[in-house]
């Protein structure tokens, strides 16, 4: 199935998707090339009016105030959602270009103002570029990703490209400032582009990623980001790589500026100067990137390429010292800006390639930008100290970039050694993220391994490197793929089928249709797949293997059109499902199938449905909502939750008390995300709503473990049914472990701990009069009535204690809780001994003063407050706390509490008894009942 | 007739029920039919199915291979408690010495209960690694590592 054109396919686009790479990609061209347009005249406004002596100064002022920018942006970006806050930036942005570029046409040129323009470009300049790519990871999904981020890459070097020479051109027509509204004009272009962009083809994808986030932080990191560095030697190097690349930059720039403004001290010339060099930067880096990047990937491996940009500025800054003037400090910043942008960026990128992806996301924020940031800073004091306090020419700078090149020189020789070692590793381990990255096959040291994984006959191995390669969009991959087609592994050669399937100088049609009487399904479906692929009418290929006799190859054939329909625009206008589905149901007809043939092909039904996302076959869906047999429920539940159609909520929550389906329900559920909240909250509220369906919903917030779904959760923590509390307690312990951010009000937190220390007390109070009472004669029923009261007393205690301790465990770290609650509950003296101790050490003042007299010793019960004390009519026998036990809404203590009074004959309570006997809960009433009878006996 | 929670006092006996809550219990209880047997009528057979546990409420059962008697088990004390777990053939037979009057378990009902309550399944799972730790401590005597 040839569905693109090869100029389309060249770039990675697939037929259809045109429109939105072209927006994309001028959405891109229009940010960089505003941010191109106004750095040339933000630099020459503030070399001509605070002279290039002031730039340490702004260069620490950037520092500072980036570093408290993306601390604010991170809370930002928590509570708003993408579309939200892009546009809002972008919005914020233009009214400070204008506001700026009408202080610039009434020639207000303060100190101030030169230094806030400065800092603003240069926070434009980060939070645009990173939101872009932020919105292109919801535009597109991982594997398109990696197919077109290189186009988008492209429109980035374009726009800068454009944006400087522009500028270089228009100064001179328009005058510095007033480059402003061109700028200006941009961004309004640009937002409208975004606007559009977000609604059509992120929003959604947004929504789900948030859905499906939640559940990949379960078993999240939770360690430090700075001591994930620091253990890792890799990563502590890669960072200092980062932070050396960036001092040494700010040093050349400083260079650059200087030399420049005494070149140039009419601003719009120095505007004009600035915009063309920075484009010609943008164009060295292009012409590397383009020619020589992967050719020296290639040909050295990664590390050997990291020394050209050093020993770039190496050449640079020696001309700078020996033939200072424009021509060398513009010849150092040329090599600087055109190897870092290109063969320093792959080369780095690379080195990251085996550090798992968990890790690298955690470690982001601070090699991103607290190591730049605090780089830059470093450069900024630097200068000053160079330039101010000692004294030293510009040129002079050199030797201070020489010292920082050695040092760059022993970090790029330490990271070598590292970075084979944990590739391999990474390999073996199977830690690389697949949904992340794009193997470089021309990188000769990675390739070597990857060749030598791929020649064994592990199929697990393979399968990954396999993936791995997938998406790498490079037909270098098809060697690989002629020798493994052969492979022992079916696996292995459908995935082989998966990846061939783009590659057209590839033709395994034989191996598919071998491959399609496969008995394991997803090898038939991948097999199906690549033969429509194959195919110039693939609609014709589905109908053909779905209106087999063959039950297996029909259910493949359903499934690769369903993941046909949903990926491919051409299939989607060629394909009726409606119709189809319904070809494919009369043809079941016809055949003579047996019920567990029947209830495969209904839940495959269900399947399909959940894949293909067609709407028209949503009633369909709802039907096998309502199927008797538990595997088809379980595959409606699963399909209902991927279409996430808000239709599905109410069949889906009725699941929640179906047995065998349950846990489907809440997972499926949990896929809608905060969207259902409130429907949620409801169900937790409804007191006449089944206990599983309101436990259910509780443990559907825990998965979605948002802030929003924690706020719903807290409301009902106050809850009098104590078993409610301990399922909301857990799961909150549970949001907490995939959201340690996650925030609560800590002083509702000390008041449920009162509550619930004062219930343990009374429980305690409880069991001291129940042990009170008169033992009877061992193996007699009033005994084992006795016993079993006072364990169920005893059992109650310890479910108070744990949830006293998850309570805890809100407030504290989750680890450092449950290792003392494990030594509070062992019955080892030392180990409770150290747990006591280990509490006062963590405890505030307050919450010590009540956990440590509970779990130090047993609480002596008279000196309980007097609200501990059991709240009960005097009875004159000592049985008085039975009433309290038996008014309690704890069913199963007031069961056993029942059986108590029957087998002791207490016909005082006969009339309690007999008010417990109409009580809907079974065991309560059918205790009840026997306790009346045995009363009237006595 | 017992009541739920007579059945529940009953079941606190049993060892592989051990680590469950007496509220547990009641859910087991409510699972547990009452069966009554005539002296000398077999219960299961050797090699037979094995789909349901017994515990005896009042009489005896001898449990025994062809005719060498494996054990007389009392009042209270429970048999057959493998089938609720493994699908194997019964490796004796059961066969009332007097009137008798048993708890029965069916496999299918405690799996289900099983599978709905993850509180129970820990509680069984325990009490089954309880088991195993005490055969390797016999298995290898003085081994320390075993028993933990």
């Amino acid at each position: 199935m040839h569905l693109q054109s090869p100029l389309l396919k060249k770039f990675g686009i697939q037929s259809g998707h045109g429109a939105r790479a072209a927006l994309m990609f001028s959405y891109i061209f229009l940010i960089i090339a505003s941010l191109l347009i106004v750095k040339p005249v933000r630099t020459s406004l503030f070399l001509s009016t605070c002279g290039a002596e002031q730039l340490p100064y702004v260069f620490m002022l950037v520092a500072i105030v980036s570093a408290a920018v993306a601390i604010l942006y991170t809370k930002l970006s928590s509570r708003i959602p993408l579309g939200k806050l892009v546009v809002g930036s972008l919005f914020l942005s233009i009214v400070v270009f204008a506001v700026i570029w009408i202080l610039l046409t009434i020639n207000h040129e303060s100190g101030w103002f030169v230094y806030f323009f400065y800092i603003w470009v240069a926070i434009f300049g980060v939070i645009s570029a990173s939101q872009f790519w932020l919105l292109a990871n919801y535009v597109y999904n991982a594997r398109e990703a990696k197919r077109i981020f290189g186009l988008l890459g492209a429109g980035a070097i374009a726009g800068g490209i454009f944006g400087g020479y522009f500028t270089n051109i228009a100064v001179p027509l328009f005058g510095t400032e007033n480059m402003l509204l061109l700028c200006i004009l941009f961004l309004i272009i640009a937002s409208t582009i975004l606007r559009w962009i977000w609604r059509h083809h992120a929003k959604r994808n947004y929504q789900e990623a948030i859905a499906q986030s939640r559940k990949k932080r379960q078993g999240v990191l939770t360690t430090k980001p700075l001591l994930l560095i620091l253990r890792s030697k890799q990563l502590t190097y890669l960072s200092g790589l980062i932070g050396v690349g960036v001092l040494v930059a700010s040093l050349v720039e400083f260079q650059f500026n200087t030399v420049a403004s005494e070149t140039f001290p009419d601003a719009d010339r120095l505007t004009a100067f600035f915009g063309f060099w920075y484009s010609t930067i943008s164009v060295a880096a292009l012409i590397v990137q383009l020619f020589i990047t992967g050719r020296l990937l290639s040909r050295f491996g990664v590390t050997p390429t990291l020394y050209f940009l050093p020993a770039g500025v190496l050449i640079g800054s020696a001309a700078v010292l020996f033939i200072p003037g424009l021509f060398s400090s513009t010849l150092v910043r040329v090599l600087e800006g055109g190897f870092k942008q290109s063969i320093n960026k792959s080369g780095t990128e690379l080195l990251a390639l085996p550090i798992p992806s968990a890790i690298k996301n955690r470690t982001k924020i601070i090699t991103d930008m607290l190591v730049p940031n605090m780089a830059e800073g470093l450069g900024g004091i630097l200068l000053l100290l160079v330039t101010v306090v000692i004294g030293l020419k510009v040129q002079s700078i050199s030797i201070i970039i020489f010292f920082i090149l050695i040092l760059w020189a022993v970090l790029i020789h330490l990271v070598k050694r590292e970075y084979i070692n944990s590739f391999r590793q990474a390999i073996e381990k199977r830690s690389v993220d697949i949904e992340e990255l794009t193997l470089n096959v021309n990188n000769a040291s990675v390739r070597q391994i990857i060749e030598r994984v791929l020649q064994s006959e592990n199929p697990r191995q393979v399968l990954y490197v396999l993936q791995l390669l997938e998406d790498s969009p490079n037909t270098s991959v098809s060697p690989y793929l002629e020798k493994l087609v052969h492979h022992s592994s079916s696996e292995v050669r459908a995935q082989v089928l998966r990846i061939a399937r783009d590659i057209d100088d590839l033709d395994f049609t034989e191996e598919a249709e071998a491959l399609i009487s496969d008995s394991t399904e997803s090898i038939r479906v991948a097999a199906i797949d690549y033969l429509c692929h194959r195919s110039s009418d693939p609609v014709q290929v589905l109908k053909q293997y779905s209106l087999s006799n063959d039950i297996g190859l029909q259910v493949a054939a359903n499934k690769a059109a369903a993941i046909l329909y949903r990926e491919s625009i051409q299939v989607r206008k060629a394909m009726n499902p409606e119709e189809m589905r319904s070809e494919s149901l009369q043809h079941q007809e016809s055949l003579e199938l047996t019920p567990t043939q029947k209830e495969r092909l209904r839940a495959s039904d269900a399947e399909i449905i959940g894949i293909a996302h067609a709407e028209e076959l949503y009633p369909a869906l709802h039907h096998h909502l309502d199927d008797s047999s538990a595997l088809v429920l379980r595959a409606a539940v699963k399909a209902a939750g991927q279409t996430r159609a808000l239709e599905f909520v109410p069949g889906l929550m009725v699941h929640l008390d179906t047995k065998l389906v349950r846990s489907y329900a809440r997972s499926a559920l949990a896929e809608y995300g905060d969207e259902i909240i409130e429907v949620l909250a409801d169900k937790i509220n409804d007191t006449r709503q089944p206990l599983p369906i309101r436990y259910g919903a509780v443990k559907v917030l825990s998965l979605i473990a948002s802030q929003r779904a924690a706020r719903e959760l807290f409301q009902n923590i106050h809850t009098d049914n104590l078993e409610l509390r301990f399922i909301i307690v857990r799961a909150f312990n549970k949001i907490k472990d995939k959201t340690p951010e996650l925030k609560l009000d800590s002083k509702q937190i000390v008041q449920l701990l009162h509550q619930e220390i004062q219930h343990h007390y009374r429980l305690l109070a409880v069991l001291r009069q129940h042990r009170d009472q008169q033992g009877d004669e061992p193996g007699s029923q009033l005994e084992a009535a006795q016993r079993l009261l006072e364990r169920a007393i005893e059992e109650r205690l310890a479910i108070n204690l744990e949830r006293i301790f998850r309570i805890l465990a809100l407030r504290y770290s989750q680890d450092d809780i449950y290792a003392a609650y494990l030594g509070i509950i062992s019955r080892n003296a030392v180990l409770q001994a150290n747990a006591v101790e280990f509490l006062d050490n963590i405890l505030s003042v307050e919450l010590k003063q009540i956990i440590i007299p509970l779990v130090e010793a047993k609480p002596d019960t008279e000196s309980l407050s007097p609200h501990s004390k059991p709240q009960t009519t005097d009875r004159g026998n000592g049985s008085d706390y039975l009433q309290e036990l038996l008014t309690s809404s704890d069913n199963w203590l007031n069961a056993c509490v029942l059986y108590y009074i029957a087998e002791k004959g207490e016909t005082s309570w006969e009339s309690v008894v007999r008010d417990s006997v109409s009580r809907d809960i079974s065991i309560v009433s059918e205790t009840a009942q026997y306790a009346v009878n045995r009363l009237k006996s006595v | 007739m017992l009541t739920t929670i007579e059945k529940v006092i009953t079941l606190q006996e049993i060892d592989i029920f051990q680590h469950l809550s007496t509220e547990d219990l009641a859910h087991i209880a409510a699972i547990a039919d009452e069966v009554e047997y005539p002296e000398g009528v077999a219960i299961f057979k050797q090699g037979g199915i094995a789909d349901s546990m017994y515990m005896i409420l009042t009489g005896k059962v001898l449990l025994h291979q062809d005719e060498r008697e494996v054990m007389v088990a009392g009042e209270m004390e429970a048999f057959g408690t493998w089938a609720l777990f493994d699908d194997e053939p019964r490796v004796v037979t059961a066969t009332t010495v007097e009137h008798s009057h048993l708890l029965c378990i069916d496999e299918e009902d405690f799996l289900d209960l099983l599978s709905d309550n993850v509180r129970i399944t820990q509680g069984v799972m325990k009490s089954l690694v309880t088991r195993v730790r005490k055969l390797a401590a016999i298995r290898a005597p003085g081994s320390d590592a075993v028993g933990r």
